[in-house]
């Protein structure tokens, strides 16, 4: 009798249910989208913070003082210590490895231009593919590490062939172009003539510098696979008071917590770890402004999914309460032949529980195809909502409509039969 | 009548109403706290770029390339007059450095000297241990890098001799500075200190600069400063305002987003009730046409109606609104939200466009209505 009430309630009345359960799929589909999009959006944020470049530098632990001014190092060419160039896949192999979105190694130089004015050569990879221990290729460099680089011109290939990204302060004072040869006299004593492919505006001191590729630098400096300083992009965490503490001072259990967390700390020491003999600190400016940044767009965020679940779920509360209050008498009948409270509340919940489920699995889909949409138009990029919101956005329909049909039927049950049916 | 008509309709239906006016109330806070979240989120988070320190770099013309000859240097009286001439809301920090390299027990180390209470406006560092440095009168006191702390095994109160051919200074170090760059092999004191060591009076090697606004302000100031001194180079560090521009644009697409969304969904569920309750008062409807009440005076009746709780709801959701985003603000940005008395009347007409939004669907209601038919009982 029970079950087929229940059929017989679903079935007749459709425009009713129709009404509720498109009203709780929008509900649960905004719900959906907002919260994909929102998570969605501070990964994107996170990695659009990234192209400032690197955030993390490793230099040799038993380096002497550098003496460094606007980027040039005046210790004499022999003195400092070096990184050696074969380590460099195994950052690939850390914890949190596909956190490290790129890095690239330096070799500092000194030459000679025409006019005898010097310049600081700097060797480096542009854009060079490393083969992983794991059989796959990772394509870094400073490319890679600085997307946000202006460079007119290209960069050239990775190989010992001299061919340099040039400056743009020096490039005008020599009227170099794009195709443009300069000769070189590298310290002490080997000359050299290197094609110009790219021109390099930054605002900073690579506008006075000569990239030239790292094996060719290596070769004619007489340095074989070292470098001497690294430079590496880590998409971070926001760093939090746990995060500033020292590791040292934790217990085990903080320890792994720690560990397991991609903050920039614990990412440099495991870099650190990989390397050995090698210092991995965060550049604090990048480190700082990421935190603080990250942060606030991350509640910010948060904020705006809580916002559209409120909207949501009012509307479908309201619906849902409108539809039963439009079945009064409907209610008055059963009770004035005698239905048993809890009979009447399981006949209405399971209602509503049926109805959640349906209304809750038609938004979670609509609501994901409305993600993709926003994302693909809005931000150029597609997305995956969490696999976890199926579940959570069932329950959550479900729960609303239970909710929105509980507070009515109580307010109904409280009134007697006959008022309501009089009302007639 | 009129009136005393639309009075009776809102008091006789209290429970169906109140669901509209809490929708409406709903709408009315949430767009009132979205749209000052909104005015305010975006100059905040702009804000927070500030930490990436300086996007602005002044030297002086690119000849200095040079070296092992003395490099050049320029006056340090761009850097006043940098300073005398932009209010800080414009250029938020500008400091000088000018470099020696200075050695201490026969070690080489670059001593960088500055205008420390600039250098600590830019910020861009830790302070591992001692205090972080401030004002512009202290020459007794210097900073050293984490680097130079650990090499030269110095720490927070003992007293650093520096040697300049024959010179020599020596200062209290006050703190160590940790930065992950250049200046954790350095050491830092104040812009005098290496005047007059070096007897460079009055001379830099550079100047960095932070300008407050996004890529249009720094692309004016740049300007501003290339036609002011022609002598100097000025460079914008562009990948930081490029970035910002994205960042922002995106949380301003979020932010709005959410509010039409949230705003569609409240409509959607007042037109419902709304509906609702018209259908609930056919029989009403139909007496009050058999008495002769025509089309435009019912429907007047039921715009009344809806603008009346729609501006009740917009009074009240902007009162409510506005508390919300204060504490929003608080616990967001730990900073008070800026509240924009502005946004109340562009509030209070969403909820109103809400609320007549609503009566669409009763309107069509009423013209359909047939006295008879209803009245019949049917």
């Amino acid at each position: 009798m029970f079950l087929r009430l229940l059929r017989e309630s679903l079935l007749r009345q459709r425009r009713r249910k129709v009404l509720a359960v498109a009203a709780l799929a929008l509900g649960v589909g905004v719900t959906t989208a907002t919260l994909s999009v929102a998570v969605d959006l501070g990964d994107k944020v996170a990695r659009e913070l990234r192209s400032f470049g690197a955030n993390i530098l490793v230099q040799p632990k038993a380096d002497s003082l550098p003496v460094e001014i606007g980027g040039v190092d005046l210790r004499p060419l022999s003195e400092g210590s070096f990184l050696e160039e074969d380590d460099l896949p195994r950052l690939k192999s850390i914890f949190w490895r596909h956190h490290i979105l790129a890095f690239a190694p330096f070799l500092y130089h000194r030459a000679r231009l025409p006019g005898r004015e010097s310049v600081v050569l700097v060797g480096t990879w542009y854009r060079q593919r490393l083969s992983l221990e794991d059989g796959t290729t990772f394509v870094t460099g400073i490319a890679e590490l600085n997307p946000g680089w202006e460079l007119q011109g290209s960069w050239p290939l990775d190989h010992a062939q001299a061919e340099a990204v040039v400056g743009a302060a020096l490039a005008e004072r020599f009227s170099l172009r794009p195709g443009s040869l300069l000769g070189l006299d590298v310290l002490p004593h080997h000359s050299a003539t290197v094609a110009v492919r790219g021109i390099l505006r930054t605002g900073g001191e690579e506008d006075r510098q000569v990239f030239v590729p790292l094996a060719w630098l290596q070769r004619v400096a007489n340095r074989p696979r070292s470098f001497r300083r690294l430079q590496v992009s880590a998409l971070v965490s926001p760093e939090d008071e746990f995060a500033q503490r020292d590791p040292r001072s934790m217990t085990p259990a903080e320890y792994d917590r720690w560990y397991c967390t991609p903050y920039v700390s614990s990412i440099a020491h495991q870099i650190e770890e990989v390397l050995g003999d090698t210092e991995a600190r965060p550049i604090q400016r990048v480190a700082q402004a990421e935190t603080s940044i990250l942060s606030r767009v991350e509640r910010l965020l948060a904020l705006v999914s809580v916002a559209a679940l409120l909207g949501a779920v009012l509307a479908v509360l309201s619906t849902m309460t409108t539809g039963l209050l439009e079945r009064r008498s409907e209610i008055a009948v059963m009770k004035a032949l005698g239905a048993d409270p809890w009979l009447l509340a399981a006949f209405f919940l399971g209602e509503a529980l049926l109805l959640g489920l349906l209304g809750g699995a038609f938004g979670y889909f609509g609501g994901w195809a409305g993600a993709r949409l926003i994302a693909a138009s809005v931000f150029g990029a597609s997305i995956t909502p969490p696999p976890v919101l199926l579940p959570a956005m069932l329950m959550l329909a479900v729960v609303i409509a239970v909710g929105g049909t509980l507070v009515p039927l109580r307010m109904v049950e409280r009134t007697h039969p006959a008022l309501v049916l009089k009302e007639r | 009548m009129f009136w005393r008509l639309v009075w009776r309709g809102l008091l006789e239906r209290k429970s169906r109403l109140s669901v509209a006016l809490v929708a409406l109330g709903v709408a009315g806070t949430l767009s009132a706290a979205l749209l000052n979240l909104y005015l305010d989120a975006q100059q905040k988070i702009r804000g927070e770029f500030r930490r990436y320190g300086a996007n602005l770099m002044i030297s002086p013309h690119a000849s200095s390339a040079s070296v092992g000859g003395p490099p050049q240097l320029m006056a340090v009286e761009v850097a006043r007059q940098l300073e005398r001439a932009f209010p800080p809301e414009r250029l938020s920090a500008v400091v000088p450095y000018l470099y020696a390299v200075v050695a201490r027990d026969g070690q080489s180390v670059v001593l960088a000297g500055t205008w420390l209470d600039q250098f600590a406006r830019l910020g861009g560092f830790r302070v591992q241990a001692g205090t972080p440095p401030a004002g512009r009168d202290d020459t007794t006191s210097c900073w050293v890098g984490g680097s130079v702390a650990r090499g030269f095994r110095v720490e927070p109160g003992e007293a650093l001799t520096l040697r300049y051919r024959n010179a020599f200074h020596t200062c209290r170090v006050a703190g160590v500075l940790e930065t992950g760059a250049a200046e954790d092999s350095q050491v830092l004191a104040d812009l005098r200190v290496v005047e007059s060591l070096t007897g460079e009076a009055d001379r830099l090697n550079v100047i960095v600069a932070r300008v407050a606004g996004d890529a249009t302000v720094l692309e004016q100031v740049v300007h501003q400063l290339r036609t002011r001194f022609p002598s100097v180079a000025v460079n914008p560090l562009r990948q930081v305002t490029e970035a910002e521009f994205h960042v922002v644009e995106r949380i301003r697409w979020a932010l709005l987003g959410t509010t039409l969304v949230v705003l569609v969904v409240t409509a959607l569920c007042v037109l419902a009730t709304m509906t609702a309750l018209a259908f609930e008062r056919q029989p009403t409807i139909g007496t009050m046409k058999a008495l002769g009440a025509s089309h435009a005076r019912l429907s007047g009746l039921f715009v009344a109606e809806a603008a009346l709780l729609a501006v009740a709801a917009g009074l009240g959701g902007f009162l409510a609104g506005i508390l919300l985003a204060r504490w929003l603000g608080e616990t967001l940005f730990a900073s008070s939200v800026t509240l924009r008395w502005s946004t109340l009347p562009l509030s209070t007409a969403i909820t109103l466009a809400i609320g007549l939004v609503g009566v669409l669907l009763p309107l069509r209601l009423v013209r359909q209505t047939e006295p008879a038919v209803i009245l019949r009982g049917e």
